[in-house]
């Protein structure tokens, strides 16, 4: 297809990429919404509400699939969808496959929401979806790939610039992984046994439960940080061969790390020391992707200090290469063996998705709204956002860094005699509350900024409405 | 100093299908060298006699226990310190697992592990914590479970999960994979049965009844079988 | 856009965006070599040169604690010094009363003071007993709590408290443990299981003696209830003992039917009050409750 074809007002089909932005918005409303009820339902239990739907157990999937692949998964394919066309000079492949991949998508997520809350899981961490839903996944990320590939292959510049290598080893690898990690036995419409059991099933789990967060929340993302923080900074990237270096030994590394999640099970132990030490590894790939887009910004920063969209990016970078410190040091067997099992590792997911990822998308959406629609609406708001976001992520953070070393400590404290200095659990469980209190604060901050958007949001589309189309300045 | 000439972007950047392939095999050597060993080898050693599949029972309340996400907030995994074998009972090995499909070892402790919880409460208890846990564990913050009490398991559900295990590989005898509801109703009235006499009245058809046989079977063949295998009884000091 | 610098990479258009060239920034190359170097150096220490597993670090950090603390290693034997019994007697008070009663005469739990042991009477079987627990029957697993030390401390003092034959006059345990059934056997466990066919005297008056029974019937089948499950802790005139008088007008959870019956049934597990939900049927909570109320004053 060609750009003639195309309707003449539109030759990129932003119409497509407007509608996964308004989904990337609502998605992060909803899954952060189920974020703050589930936090609250830790630190008061009487939230849980007596109803099997909304019990813990069954919301917390709801809430991570409802972030990871409705919130960032729609994020990350605005972000495609609006940098591909551009950055590759023609329009995406096809625009049906565009659409059906939206509509696919949306429904995935619709189905979710409907199937989890009624117990309806395969309980592997960010797979819980039943295995008609895997199914539909399939067709719709097959769907998308060919769109993806039929316009790479279509492309009017010969050149593939960073941003793409890493869209393209997003969409190769997720494919890889959703299929083995869903491999499984049917036994009723909902229900299904996995053709691995016990420690393989967990290994083959794990090496997809890391690379979801890999290759769904960091190359995608790294795409978009490629894209995107050159465009609102007006500056050029760092350097070329760094992105070279850093992308190729970053995919390289990555898909090795998964027994991180693993060590000291019953994982033999050369898996678990090939989890540890390729983990280390990874500190220098990820931080070379980390610098790339600090020192972009070389001589940018008094522009730092007045744009709001560069704070929320370089807040983003910042949570990245501390999140990817973080990680490795989890992973050395010592330091696992304290964080595993308490509240650090949901301090260290936190920090890499209100950080890394959140920033990232809320950098980009107030990037784009001028940009698909017309001048935001209430501009003030957007400063508010990135404090009231920055706060109550730091809020929710140091709470669990703190509780979750409390809690680590006391699991292993003794008394003198060498017993367990506290026998009964209860008696952690207990000490967490305040911790708990504490992420609800900083948790329902995050929320209301993003509450903030999403009005936002819709006021600027209505203003849109009687508007001329998008300004022409904003089309830089 | 990069030039339009560079070797790799002419050969490989320009070149969309190759990158394309490049970039799968860069995952393909980490995927291939951690996974197929775990697929394809025989773990003879970390293989333990005396690990037996879940009755057909228990097994429809280990899926309870996957639908109510127990796992989110208890592991099923004792990692080999003193702390947690004083805490929890001797550590898992990786033969005790070698029947749990989806495995539930779980990557979060809200609640303690359950790996070794069979036998450590009487099925009273289990039931009085299910229905209110804070009337036995002051100051939990586990929900109550009030609905397990009325939904029933049913046979149809128990032999599609049978019949899938069993094409699975898991040695289930004949007359159990013939008719694994009758099994499972033998060991749900024996359970009811036993409930009834500390004065709890729950029918064996419950959901409560089958997640109970399942918590209570938890860790009773892996503690037996490790225990035979070092010769002794003796808990670690 | 800026314009771009003369180091800029010669590129052709990516929407605008421009790529500089600058090369890596030596600590960056320095960090993934140092990364690099550290992983193998890690790997071929744990697994070639120390050969290390999981396993043996375990076994070594038991080995290590066996050391540091000798005497959780070699539990015990039965010692009657003052030390270990005032132990022993204080951990008991702490945990054991709510079911074994104060005076080890029973309670939810067997009487310890006669020569009928379920679970064998000689140091050692009572000793594993109280380390492990009778899962099945509520006996909870002391061990991990008490640790061996404090297993065999106590154990010597249940020991101590042993009078035999006679301390079978003393029991007010319930159930299944006042008649002494046929899973009982006498002192020392491995003795022939001839369990002796004298039936217990009816119990002294220093043990509590059933209240009285009169009124509707749900407050009589009340008072048979109280007199097997209650009395051990709130006495035979329900003017309490180790639970409170419940004949008094101060009621801690409330003094109504409905108040009365929640106790019951959810106990005040942190208190020592029995969670009775689980062992009394709803009728019986329902009568015990009344008999209860009907003791009020
Ligand atoms: C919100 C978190 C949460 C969920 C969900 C949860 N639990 Fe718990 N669970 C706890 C906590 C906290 C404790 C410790 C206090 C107690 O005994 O209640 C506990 C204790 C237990 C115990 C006692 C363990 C012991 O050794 O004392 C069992 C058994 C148990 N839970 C089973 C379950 C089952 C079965 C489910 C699902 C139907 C479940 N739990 C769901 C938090 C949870
Ligand atoms: C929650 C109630 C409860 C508590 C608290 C409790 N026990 Fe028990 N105990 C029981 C029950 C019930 C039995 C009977 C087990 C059986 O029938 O097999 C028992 C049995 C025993 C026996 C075995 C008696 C025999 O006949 O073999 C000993 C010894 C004992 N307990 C000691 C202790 C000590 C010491 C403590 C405190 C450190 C303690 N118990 C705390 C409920 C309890
Ligand atoms: C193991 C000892 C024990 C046994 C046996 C026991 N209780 Fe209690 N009970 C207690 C204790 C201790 C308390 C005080 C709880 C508190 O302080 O909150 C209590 C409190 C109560 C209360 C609440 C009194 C108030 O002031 O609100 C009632 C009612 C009661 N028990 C009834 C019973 C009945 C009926 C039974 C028999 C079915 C029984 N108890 C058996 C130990 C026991
Ligand atoms: C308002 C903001 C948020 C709140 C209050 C919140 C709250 C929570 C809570 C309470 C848990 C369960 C922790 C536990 O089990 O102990 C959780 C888990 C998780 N959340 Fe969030 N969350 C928020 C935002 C996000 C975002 C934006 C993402 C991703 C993009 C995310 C990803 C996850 C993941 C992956 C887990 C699972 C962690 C694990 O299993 O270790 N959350 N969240
Ligand atoms: C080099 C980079 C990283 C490494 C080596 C790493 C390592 C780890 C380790 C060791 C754990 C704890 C496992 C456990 O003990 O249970 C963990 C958990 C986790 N990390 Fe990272 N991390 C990295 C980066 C990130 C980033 C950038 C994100 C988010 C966007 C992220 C998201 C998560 C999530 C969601 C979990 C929870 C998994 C679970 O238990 O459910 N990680 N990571
Ligand atoms: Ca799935
Ligand atoms: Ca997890
Ligand atoms: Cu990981």
């Amino acid at each position: 297809m060609s750009p003639a074809t195309q309707p003449q007002h539109d030759p990129w089909d932003d119409d497509l990429v407007r509608k996964f932005l308004s989904a990337t918005v609502l998605w992060a409303v909803v899954g952060l919404l189920v974020g703050v009820i589930i936090a609250l339902q830790l630190a008061w239990w009487p939230a849980n509400l007596g109803l099997p739907y909304t019990t813990f157990g069954r919301l917390r999937p709801l809430h991570t699939n409802a972030v990871i692949f409705a919130f960032a998964g729609n994020t990350v394919f605005t972000g495609i969808y609006y940098s591909m066309p551009r950055l590759l000079k023609t329009p995406m492949w096809s625009r049906l496959l565009g659409r059906f991949h939206f509509w696919g998508w949306q429904s995935i997520i619709v189905a979710a929401a409907l199937t989890l809350p009624f117990g309806m899981t395969q309980s592997k961490e960010y797979a819980e979806l039943i295995w008609p839903i895997d199914l539909a996944i399939v067709v719709v990320w097959v769907a998308f790939a060919v769109n993806f590939f039929g316009t790479i292959f279509t492309r009017k510049v010969s050149h593939l610039y960073v941003a793409i290598w890493f869209y393209m080893s997003f969409v190769l690898t997720i494919a890889v992984l959703h299929i083995v990690n869903s491999l499984a036995l049917p036994a009723t419409l909902t229900r299904s046994y996995p053709v691995f059991s016990g420690m393989t099933d967990a290994l083959v789990q794990w090496w997809y439960g890391h690379n979801a967060v890999a290759f769904f929340l960091t190359t995608p993302f790294l795409g978009l940080m490629y894209y995107f923080l050159p465009k609102s900074s007006g500056r050029p990237v760092y350097s070329y061969r760094l992105s070279i270096i850093h992308f190729w030994s970053l995919v390289f590394l990555y898909i090795w790390a998964g027994p991180h999640h693993l060590l000291y099970s019953g994982l033999p132990d050369w898996a678990q020391t090939l989890g540890m030490v390729f983990s280390i590894m990874l500190i220098a790939p990820s931080w070379g992707g980390m610098i790339n887009g600090l020192y972009t910004l070389r001589g940018a920063w008094d522009q730092v200090r007045t744009d709001p969209i560069l704070k929320f990016q370089v807040v983003a970078i910042s949570f990245y290469g501390m999140s990817t410190f973080e990680g490795p040091m989890m992973s050395i067997r010592s330091v696992n063996a304290l964080a595993h099992f308490t509240n650090w590792v949901v301090g260290h997911v936190h920090a890499g998705a209100l950080g890394w990822n959140g920033m990232m998308a809320f950098g980009m959406i107030y990037w784009l709204v001028p940009r698909l629609w017309t001048t935001i609406a209430k501009p003030a708001w957007v400063e508010l956002h990135f404090w009231l976001a920055s706060l109550g992520m730091l809020l929710y953070i140091i709470a669990m860094w703190a509780g979750g070393l409390t809690e680590g400590l006391m699991s292993r404290a003794l008394t003198p005699e060498g017993l367990l200095l506290y026998p009964n659990f209860v008696d952690i469980v207990a000490r967490m509350n305040p911790f708990f209190w504490t992420r609800v604060i900083g948790g329902t901050m995050y929320l209301v900024g993003a509450i903030l958007m999403a009005i936002n949001l819709v006021l600027t589309i209505r203003a849109s409405k009687h508007a001329p189309a998008v300004s022409a300045a904003a089309q830089a | 100093m990069a030039t339009q000439n560079d070797w790799h972007r002419n050969n490989l950047e320009n070149k969309g299908a190759l990158f394309a392939v490049l970039s799968v095999a860069a995952i393909a050597v980490g995927s291939w060298v951690e996974l197929v060993p775990m697929m394809t080898v025989d773990y003879a050693p970390e293989q333990i006699a005396g690990i037996e599949p879940y009755t057909p029972l228990e097994v429809a309340g280990r899926d309870i226990y996957v639908r109510e996400g127990c796992y989110v907030c208890h592991s099923q995994w004792v990692r080999p310190f003193r702390s947690e074998t004083l805490r929890y009972g001797d550590w898992s090995r990786a033969g005790e697992y070698v029947y749990d499909r989806p495995f539930q070892l779980g990557s979060r402790r809200i609640g303690p592990d359950l790996m070794r919880v069979g036998g450590k409460y009487n099925d009273a208890w289990h039931v009085q914590h299910l229905m209110d846990p804070r009337s036995t564990s002051k100051g939990s913050i586990m929900p109550p479970y009030a609905w397990l009490m009325d939904a029933t398991w049913s046979d149809a559900d128990v032999e599609a999960s049978i019949d899938a295990l069993s094409t699975l590989g898991h040695p289930y005898t004949l007359s159990v994979r013939e008719d694994p509801a009758k099994a499972a109703h033998a060991q749900a009235d024996a359970l009811s049965a036993r409930l009834a006499e500390s004065g709890l009245d729950v029918p064996a058809d419950r959901e409560i009844i089958a997640l109970v046989a399942y918590l209570q079977r938890l860790g009773k063949d892996g503690t037996a079988a490790i225990a035979h295998s070092k010769g002794n009884d003796e808990v670690a000091p | 856009m800026t314009t771009p610098p003369p180091e800029l990479h010669p590129h052709e258009e990516a929407d605008g965006i421009l790529e500089e060239d600058n090369p890596l920034p030596d600590w960056w190359v320095g960090l993934f070599l140092v990364c690099i170097a550290w992983s193998g150096v890690y790997a071929v220490r744990y697994h070639v040169l120390e050969s290390a597993d999981q396993g043996a670090w375990y076994d070594a950090e038991i080995a290590d604690a066996a050391s540091r603390w000798p005497e959780l290693s070699k539990p015990k034997g039965f010692d009657d010094s003052p030390e270990t019994l005032a132990a022993g007697e204080a951990a008991f008070q702490k945990n054991c009363v709510a079911c074994h009663n104060a005076a080890l005469t029973g309670g939810i739990g067997p009487n310890l003071t006669d020569d009928r042991w379920i679970h064998g009477g000689t140091f050692d079987a009572v000793r594993s007993t109280i380390d492990k627990g009778i899962g099945a029957k509520g006996m909870p697993a002391w061990g991990p709590q008490l640790g061996p030390q404090g297993v065999a401390a106590v154990a010597s003092y249940v020991l101590s408290k042993n009078q035999g034959e006679a301390g079978r006059a003393a029991g007010t345990a319930m159930g299944a443990y006042a008649e002494g059934g046929a899973s009982v056997g006498v002192v020392g466990g491995e003795a022939p299981p001839s369990v002796p066919s004298t039936p217990p005297p009816p119990a002294p008056a220093a043990a509590p003696a059933p209240a009285a029974i009169e009124g509707p019937p749900e407050v009589v089948a009340g008072a048979t209830v109280y007199n097997d499950k209650c009395v051990a802790c709130h006495g035979p005139e329900l003017k309490g003992g180790v639970g409170p008088d419940l004949t008094d007008k101060t009621w801690i959870h409330g003094g109504d039917l409905a108040s009365i019956k929640t106790t019951i049934t959810k106990g005040v597990p942190d208190k020592g009050m029995i969670t009775w939900g689980g062992i009394l049927s709803d009728t019986e909570i329902h009568n015990v409750a009344s008999f209860v109320l009907s003791k009020g004053q």
